[in-house]
C-alpha cells in the first residue's frame, strides 16, 4: 500500500519509463537509488523528478513543436556533408517527397549534381561534383523536385582530402590514425564518443576545425565537442563554443613534443543520432581568428594582418571586390595552405584609419578624420578603451556602427560612446546590431568628436579586433519575403498553368517612395506581375505565372526592389532572405543564412484552380462582406481546398474557410473595423489541397476591394423596459452620404427572451431614427444587456453593402409595486404601460422620453 | 464562569498552572491564547451542496469559443466559429451545442476577471482563491474542503482525477493529510484500474495485517523521534487508505467497469467522458471534492480547429454529468464548477490562435445551489474588459465555500501562529445562489 502522495510521484516515475527520448539516461539515474527511501532520499526523488518532468516536456515541446514547410519535398538527412575541391562524391538525401526530384539548386558557384535518381518516393542519390575553384565554404541548396523547392541544407568544400570515420574509434586507445592535414567524414550518434590519432613533431602548429551545428537541421540541434590530448590523457586543449564558428569548435595548439596526440570528438551532453554529421578539419592550415584591419576600400588589394588563436600574426594581401560589400568572404593562404573556412570583412569606399596606443583620453588624440572614415583596432588590454576622433558639421545626418560580431565574429561585444572634444558623452549605444553597436548620430554644431570602443566586459586579447563606421546617412532600399509558414523562408512554387503569390516587403532606409519590385531572368515560362509597392505602405502582394506548357524548373532569382530619386537615378537593393536552419528552445534562431535570392520553380499543374469574384461594392469600416471563391476541379479531384487570405490590411478581419470535395465555391468572409485602412487594397486568395502526395498550393489573380468609410452613423441611447410590458427600442441613424439601394436596419442582440415582431426595417434616405417595439415577456430575465446591435443594408444590383454597429444597452426591470396603503389601486396599471399607439409610432420616444414628458419637462 | 474579555475560565485558568509546571510559560500561553480568541471562527451555514465536482481546463480556455461569443465584432475578435442559440435564448460558441440545449440547469459567470496573464499565476488564482504569495503558500480548495469537513464512507475527502493537477492544487500551509488522493492513470485507459486499493499478489489478509503493524511499529519509532508534519501526515495517510482498502464499498466507487457501457458510451469512451463519469461516481459514494483536469487549451495556433476538435468530448461529457447527476437526484446537491487559469485574447493572433487574457473569461456552475439558465454578468462588446457584475477568484471561492456550507471568511491557523481567512475578502454573488 503506497500513500497518494507516493502514487503521484511514482506516475511520473511511469512517465519516465515509457518516454520515448531520453528515458534511457533518466532511468539509469533513477537505479542508484535505494529501495527504501529516507525523506531525504524522498525530497531528492521529488525534486530530480520535477526537473526531469520539465527536462521530458521540454523534449517532448521540441518534438510536437509543428515543422510547417511550404514547399512540400523535405531533404532532413544526408549521406556526407562535404567533400573535396576537384572531387566527385554520390550523395543520398533522404526526407519527403523527394522521389520526382530532377535537380539540386546551388546557391554558390562550383557546385554542381547530376544523375539524380530516384531511390524511393522519400530519398534520392546525386553525384554532386566541386571544381578545384570552388571556395572552401559552406555551400547553401535546396533540392528541386516536379512538385517544388525543398527546404535548404548545407555542403561543404574542403581544400583537404576528405576520410570517412572508421568505427570502432570509440575507445581512447583504439583511435583511428589519421594523417595531418585531411577532413573527416564522420557521425556521432547516442553517447558516441570518436577518437583520432595525429603524430606531430615538436613545436608543430596544428588547427582543428569542425562543422558540427553547421551541418543540422531545425530540431536536431549537435552542438559539438572536441578535446586534444597527449599519449598519456592528458588535456592540452578543448573547445565546446567558439565564437569565430559559434556553436562549432575550434583549437590551435602547439606540439610540445613529439608524438601521438588524440582528438576527442563528441556531442557536448553526449547526446547525437545518426544525423549528427561533422566534418572535421585537422592540419597545419591558417586559422586566423581576426584579421586587422577587418575590411577596407573596394577595387584596391587590402594589406592585412592576420592573427590566430594562439595570437599568431602574420600579413596578408586580399583582393577585395570591385563594389562595396557588407560581407566579404577572404581565406588566409600560408605556405601553399588555405584556410578550411573563410574569415569576413566589410568594404566600403571610405578610408581606413588604424589605431595608434595611447587613445584612452578623447582629448588627448591629435589626428582628426573627416567623415566618412573607418576606424580599425583592437583592444588588447583589460578594459582597454579607444577613441577615435573626428570632425563633423552641424546638421550632418550620421551613421556610427561598430563591426565585432558582424560580420567578422570577433569576441569583442562593443559598448559605444559619443563624446564631444573637450566635453562630455552626447549619446551611446550597446547592442542595437545585437550585440553589435548603431547610432544614428545627427551632428550638434561644428566640432570635434570621439568615439569611444570598449568591451563590454572588459575583456581583451590579441584577436579583439573591431571596425568602426563613421558613416554619412545614405539611402537605401532593399526586400525581404514574409515566411507563409512561420520559420520557413519562402519559396515559390508555381504550378503550371496557374499562379502563386508571395508578400513581399519593401525596406527603405533614409528614403521614400513607390518601390518597383522586379524578380529578374525568371525561368523560361514563369512571369511576375507589376509590383509596386505605394509610398506609404511597406509590403506588396506579387504574383508569379507559369505558362501551361512551360518546363518544370527551378532557378534562383534576383529580387530588387528601386526607388526612383530623380527622372535618371534610382536606388536599388536586393533581397535579403534569412533562413534559419537550426532553432533552438523557444525557436530561437540559432544558426542560419542570409542569401540574396530567392528559390522559385515550375512545378507539375495543379489538379484545381480557383476564381475570385470582383465584388462590385465597397467594404465599409464597421462592415462586412463575403468574397465569394470559385474552384474549378479537374475530373476526379474531389480533395477539400482551405483558402484564405495571403494577407489582411489593416483593419481588415477574414476566416480562413474549407471548401469541401464535393462543393465548387464558398465564401469567404471579411470584416472592416472602425480603423480600417481606407484604400482600394488588392487582395489575393490562397488555395491549399493535399492530393496525397504533400500540399499543393496556388493563388488567385488580384481581387480588389474598397475599402471606404461607414456608410451609416448609429447612436444608441439606453432603452429601458419592465417585464411583461412592451417598450420602444430606439436608435438614431443617419446616413452619412447618399447611396443607391434599398435600405435596411436590422436590430440584433436583442435580450434572451424578448422579442421584436419586426426586426428588420426600411429605412429612407433622409431618416433619423428606427424604433422597434421590444416585447419583455414576463419571464424574462431582467437586467441590463449591453448586446443591442445593428446592422444596416444597402442593396442593390451591384451587391449587398453590409454595416453592423453596436453596442445599444436595454435595462430591464422588474416592476415596483406600489405601496397599497399610499396609492390607489386604479392608478397603477394604465400609467406604467406605454401603449404603442399610431402617435407614439409616429414619434417614438424613449422611456426617458416618455418620463419627461409625463413630467411635463420638455 | 468568565469574565468579559478573559479567554480564560476558572478551569483553563488551573489548567494554565498545570501546563506552566511542564515548561510553557505564562506569557506563551496568553500569546496562544490571545491568537485563538482573535481568530475568526463561523459555524457551518447550511450547506446547498455535499460535494463539488471542479472541472479544471488547463491552459487557459477561451471564453470567445465556448461561453462568452461575440458574433457581431469584427473576425479579427469574433473567430471563424459560429453561434448557436441556447434553450434560454442566450448564445454560446458552436462548440458547446450539448450544454446550449440544457442552459436551463447552467449559470455562467462571463466576467471572472484577474491580472495574471502567466499559467501558474492563474492557475494559483483559480486553484485558492488567493494571488500567489512569496511568503505563504495556499491551500487549495479541496484541501480546505478537506479539512474542515474530513472524509464521508471511508473514501478520501478529495480526489484528483486523474492526477493531482499542478503544484496549487495541494495542502498549501495546511498538513500534507488534507492533500489529493490521485486515480494515477487515465479512466479512460483500457483496463484502468487504481492502483493500490487491492491488496499485491501473493498478499492475503492476514499476511497485509503483519506488514501494517510491522509498519507502525516502525512509523511509531520515527514519530517519537521526531515531531513532523510529514511523519503525521503519513500516518493520516495510511489509516486512510487502510479504511479505504478495507471498504469493499469504498473501493468500488473507483470501479468504472461497473458503470453500464450505454452511460460509459453516453459519457464518451475518451478521457472527458471517462474522468466525468469517474467524477460521478466518486461524488455518489460520497467522496466531498473531485478536481478533474482535462485537455490541453492553451490555442496560441489555429484555435478554431483546435476547438473543433477538442471541444465535443467536453461539451458530451459535461451535458451527460449534468444530466445524469439529475437523474440521481444529486444535482442539487453538487455543484459543478468549470473552470481555467484564465481566457484568451480578444483579437485572434498571426497564427490564428489567441494568446492569454485573465481580464476577462468565462466560468460555468451547475447544480449544488447555483441556479439555471443565468448568465451573470457580462464582457464588452469584444469580449476584452468585464462589462459589469465582474466575479474575481476570491467572489468565486467565497460563493463555492458559502455553498459547501463554509464561511470563507474563517481563519484557518497557518505556521507561525498566523490566522489566515479560507478566502480573503471574496463576496458572496447572491444574485446566482438559488
Amino acid at each position: 500500500m503506497i500513500p497518494a502522495a507516493f502514487v503521484t510521484l511514482q506516475r511520473s516515475f511511469f512517465l519516465f519509463r515509457t518516454a520515448p527520448l531520453g528515458a534511457k539516461k533518466l532511468t539509469s539515474f533513477f537505479k542508484h537509488f535505494p529501495k527504501t527511501e529516507t525523506k531525504s532520499t524522498q525530497s531528492m526523488i521529488a525534486k530530480y523528478t520535477l526537473r526531469c518532468i520539465c527536462l521530458f516536456t521540454t523534449i517532448l515541446n521540441a518534438l510536437t513543436t509543428p515543422t510547417l514547410l511550404a514547399s512540400s519535398p523535405e531533404a532532413n538527412s544526408l549521406s556526407l556533408v562535404g567533400l573535396q575541391r576537384g572531387t566527385s562524391v554520390e550523395i543520398t538525401i533522404s526526407g519527403a517527397r523527394l522521389g520526382d526530384a530532377h535537380s539540386l539548386l546551388f546557391y554558390s558557384p562550383g557546385l554542381s549534381a547530376n544523375n539524380v535518381t530516384k531511390i524511393d518516393d522519400n530519398s534520392i542519390k546525386a553525384t554532386v561534383t566541386a571544381t578545384q575553384d570552388a571556395a572552401c565554404d559552406l555551400h547553401p541548396f535546396r533540392v528541386v523536385t516536379n512538385t517544388g523547392i525543398s527546404n535548404m541544407r548545407l555542403l561543404n568544400v574542403s581544400d583537404l582530402p576528405s576520410i570517412a570515420e572508421a568505427e570502432p574509434n570509440n575507445e581512447f586507445q583504439k583511435a583511428q590514425l589519421i594523417s595531418l592535414n585531411s577532413t573527416i567524414d564522420g557521425v556521432v550518434l547516442n553517447e558516441d564518443v570518436d577518437y583520432y590519432a595525429v603524430d606531430l613533431k615538436q613545436g608543430q602548429q596544428m588547427n582543428v576545425e569542425l562543422e558540427g551545428l553547421r551541418h543540422s537541421y531545425m530540431n536536431d540541434f549537435f552542438d559539438p565537442y572536441i578535446a586534444i590530448y597527449d599519449a598519456k590523457r592528458f588535456e592540452i586543449k578543448a573547445s565546446d563554443d567558439s565564437v569565430f564558428l559559434q556553436q562549432d569548435c575550434l583549437c590551435s595548439m602547439v606540439a610540445p613534443s613529439d608524438g601521438r596526440y588524440i582528438i576527442e570528438v563528441r556531442e557536448s551532453s553526449f547526446g547525437g543520432n545518426e544525423r549528427a554529421r561533422y566534418r572535421l578539419h585537422v592540419g597545419t592550415f591558417p586559422r586566423p581568428v581576426a584579421i586587422m584591419p577587418s575590411g577596407g576600400p573596394p577595387g584596391q588589394p587590402l594589406v592585412a594582418t592576420c592573427i590566430d588563436l594562439l595570437g599568431n600574426q602574420w600579413q596578408e594581401t586580399f583582393e577585395m571586390p570591385a563594389e562595396p560589400t557588407a560581407v566579404h568572404r577572404i581565406w588566409s593562404n600560408r605556405d601553399g595552405q588555405s584556410a578550411p573556412s573563410p574569415n569576413y570583412l566589410c568594404v566600403d569606399a571610405i578610408p581606413n584609419v588604424l589605431e595608434t596606443e595611447p587613445n584612452e583620453d578623447h582629448n588627448a588624440i591629435a589626428i582628426a578624420s573627416t567623415v566618412p572614415v573607418a576606424f580599425n583596432g583592437i583592444l588588447e588590454r583589460e578594459k582597454d578603451r579607444d577613441c577615435w576622433v573626428f570632425e563633423a558639421k552641424k546638421d550632418q545626418q550620421l551613421e556610427i556602427r561598430i563591426h565585432a560580431r558582424k560580420p567578422m565574429r570577433s569576441n569583442v561585444d562593443p559598448v559605444l560612446q559619443i563624446l564631444k572634444v573637450g566635453g562630455g558623452v552626447l549619446a551611446g549605444n550597446d547592442d542595437s546590431n545585437g550585440p553589435d553597436s548603431y547610432l544614428p548620430f545627427k551632428v550638434p554644431e561644428d566640432a570635434k568628436y570621439a568615439v569611444c570602443v570598449s568591451d563590454h566586459l572588459g575583456r581583451f586579447g590579441k584577436h579583439f579586433v573591431y571596425r568602426v563606421e563613421v558613416l554619412l546617412q545614405t539611402p537605401e532600399v532593399g526586400t525581404t519575403v514574409n515566411e507563409q509558414a512561420r520559420y520557413v523562408s519562402q519559396v515559390v512554387n508555381v504550378p503550371r498553368g496557374s499562379r502563386m503569390a508571395i508578400e513581399t516587403k519593401v525596406v527603405r532606409k533614409f528614403l521614400g517612395g513607390d518601390a518597383h519590385v522586379v524578380a529578374y531572368e525568371l525561368p523560361s515560362g514563369m512571369t511576375q506581375s507589376d509590383a509596386i509597392c505605394p509610398a506609404d505602405l511597406g509590403s506588396i502582394p506579387m504574383i508569379f505565372r507559369a505558362e501551361a506548357n512551360a518546363a518544370n524548373a527551378g532557378k534562383l532569382v534576383d529580387l530588387i526592389a528601386s526607388i526612383a530619386t530623380s527622372p535618371q537615378t534610382k536606388v536599388s537593393g536586393p533581397l535579403s532572405q534569412r533562413t534559419q536552419l537550426v532553432r533552438g528552445q523557444n525557436n530561437v534562431d540559432v544558426w542560419g543564412r542570409i542569401d540574396n535570392k530567392l528559390a522559385v520553380a515550375i512545378v507539375e499543374p495543379a489538379p484545381f484552380d480557383i476564381e475570385v469574384v470582383q465584388p462590385q461594392v465597397p467594404l465599409v469600416r464597421n462592415g462586412s462582406m463575403t468574397l465569394t471563391v470559385n474552384a474549378k476541379r479537374m475530373a476526379g479531384f474531389d480533395k477539400p481546398i482551405n483558402l484564405r487570405l495571403l494577407s489582411a490590411p489593416p483593419g481588415i478581419g477574414f476566416s480562413a474557410v474549407t471548401m469541401a470535395g464535393d462543393q465548387s465555391t464558398i465564401g469567404l468572409p471579411l470584416t472592416a473595423n472602425n480603423g480600417a485602412a481606407i484604400r482600394n487594397w488588392p487582395l489575393l486568395v490562397m488555395a491549399t489541397t493535399d492530393n496525397g502526395f504533400g500540399p499543393i498550393e496556388l493563388s488567385s489573380e488580384f481581387v480588389h476591394v474598397d475599402v471606404t468609410d461607414s456608410l451609416f452613423e448609429f447612436k444608441f441611447p439606453k432603452t429601458m423596459g419592465e417585464l411583461g410590458k412592451t417598450t420602444n427600442l430606439i436608435v438614431n441613424a443617419k446616413l452619412k452620404r447618399p447611396v443607391q439601394g434599398s435600405v435596411e436596419v436590422e436590430l440584433l442582440g436583442i435580450p434572451p427572451g424578448t422579442q421584436v415582431a419586426t426586426p428588420k426595417v426600411a429605412f429612407a434616405s433622409d431618416g433619423t431614427q428606427v424604433a422597434y417595439a421590444l416585447q419583455i415577456p414576463a419571464e424574462t430575465r431582467a437586467g441590463n444587456y449591453k448586446t443591442i446591435v445593428c446592422r444596416a443594408t444597402v442593396t442593390s444590383d451591384k451587391g449587398v453593402i453590409t454595416q453592423t454597429n453596436g453596442n445599444g444597452e436595454v435595462q430591464i426591470d422588474v416592476p415596483i409595486t406600489p405601496p397599497v396603503a399610499t396609492q390607489p389601486a386604479v392608478a397603477v396599471a394604465p400609467s406604467t404601460v406605454i401603449p404603442i399607439t399610431a402617435e407614439v409610432a409616429a414619434k417614438p420616444l424613449t422611456r426617458l422620453e416618455m418620463l419627461k414628458q409625463q413630467r411635463g419637462k420638455p | 464562569m468568565r469574565c468579559l474579555g478573559n479567554p480564560l475560565g476558572r478551569r483553563g485558568f488551573l489548567t494554565v498552572g498545570a501546563i506552566g509546571g511542564l515548561g510553557l510559560s505564562m506569557g506563551d500561553l496568553f500569546r496562544s491564547q490571545q491568537v485563538l480568541a482573535d481568530q475568526k471562527k463561523y459555524d457551518f451555514i447550511e450547506a446547498k451542496a455535499e460535494s463539488v465536482i471542479h472541472i479544471f481546463l488547463p491552459g487557459g480556455i477561451a471564453h470567445q469559443e465556448t461561453f462568452d461569443p461575440k458574433p457581431y465584432s469584427p473576425l479579427e475578435y469574433r473567430g471563424e466559429l459560429r453561434t448557436i442559440k441556447t434553450k434560454t435564448g442566450d448564445v454560446f460558441s458552436e462548440t458547446v451545442p450539448k450544454l446550449a440545449a440544457i442552459s436551463d440547469r447552467l449559470t455562467i459567470l462571463r466576467a471572472m476577471t484577474h491580472g495574471e496573464a502567466a499559467h501558474e499565476r492563474g492557475t494559483h488564482n483559480m486553484f485558492t482563491g488567493y494571488k500567489p504569495s512569496p511568503a505563504l503558500v495556499f491551500p487549495s480548495f479541496g484541501s480546505v474542503v478537506s479539512h474542515e469537513y474530513g472524509p464521508r464512507n471511508n473514501l478520501p475527502p478529495y480526489v484528483a482525477v486523474p492526477n493531482s493537477p499542478n503544484e496549487f492544487a495541494g495542502t498549501g500551509y495546511l498538513s500534507s493529510s488534507f492533500g489529493p488522493f490521485s486515480l494515477g492513470s487515465d479512466p479512460a485507459n483500457k483496463g484502468f484500474k487504481v492502483q493500490d486499493l487491492n491488496l499485491g499478489g501473493g498478499v492475503d489478509a492476514v499476511r497485509f495485517e503483519r506488514r501494517r503493524s510491522a509498519l507502525e511499529a516502525v512509523n511509531a519509532y520515527f514519530a517519537d523521534k521526531q515531531k513532523s508534519d510529514n511523519i503525521a501526515a503519513m500516518d493520516t495517510f495510511y489509516q486512510r487508505a487502510y479504511s479505504l482498502i478495507s471498504s469493499d464499498k469504498a473501493r468500488e466507487a473507483f470501479n468504472i467497469d461497473a458503470e453500464d457501457n450505454g452511460l460509459r458510451d453516453k459519457y464518451g469512451r475518451n478521457p472527458a467522458g471517462q474522468r466525468l463519469l469517474m467524477a460521478r461516481r466518486l461524488v455518489e459514494a460520497g467522496v466531498r471534492f473531485v478536481t478533474v483536469t482535462y485537455g490541453g487549451w492553451d490555442m496560441h495556433a489555429g484555435i478554431a480547429g483546435a476547438m473543433r476538435r477538442d471541444m465535443p468530448p467536453l461539451d458530451q461529457a459535461l451535458a451527460t454529468l449534468i444530466e445524469d447527476l439529475e437523474s440521481r437526484g444529486l444535482l442539487s446537491k453538487t455543484l459543478i464548477m468549470v473552470s481555467s487559469e484564465f481566457g484568451r485574447t480578444p483579437k485572434i493572433n498571426n497564427d490564428a490562435g489567441r494568446d492569454h487574457w485573465p481580464k476577462v473569461f468565462s466560468v460555468m456552475l451547475a447544480g449544488g445551489g447555483v441556479k439555471g439558465g443565468l448568465v451573470y454578468g457580462a464582457s464588452d462588446a469584444t469580449a476584452t474588459e468585464p462589462e459589469f457584475d465582474a466575479v474575481s477568484p476570491e467572489d468565486l471561492a467565497t460563493t463555492m465555500y458559502h455553498l459547501l456550507g463554509i464561511v470563507a471568511d474563517k481563519e484557518l491557523m497557518s505556521p507561525g501562529d498566523r490566522p489566515i481567512e479560507i478566502c480573503d475578502g471574496g463576496k458572496l454573488i447572491k444574485d446566482i445562489l438559488v
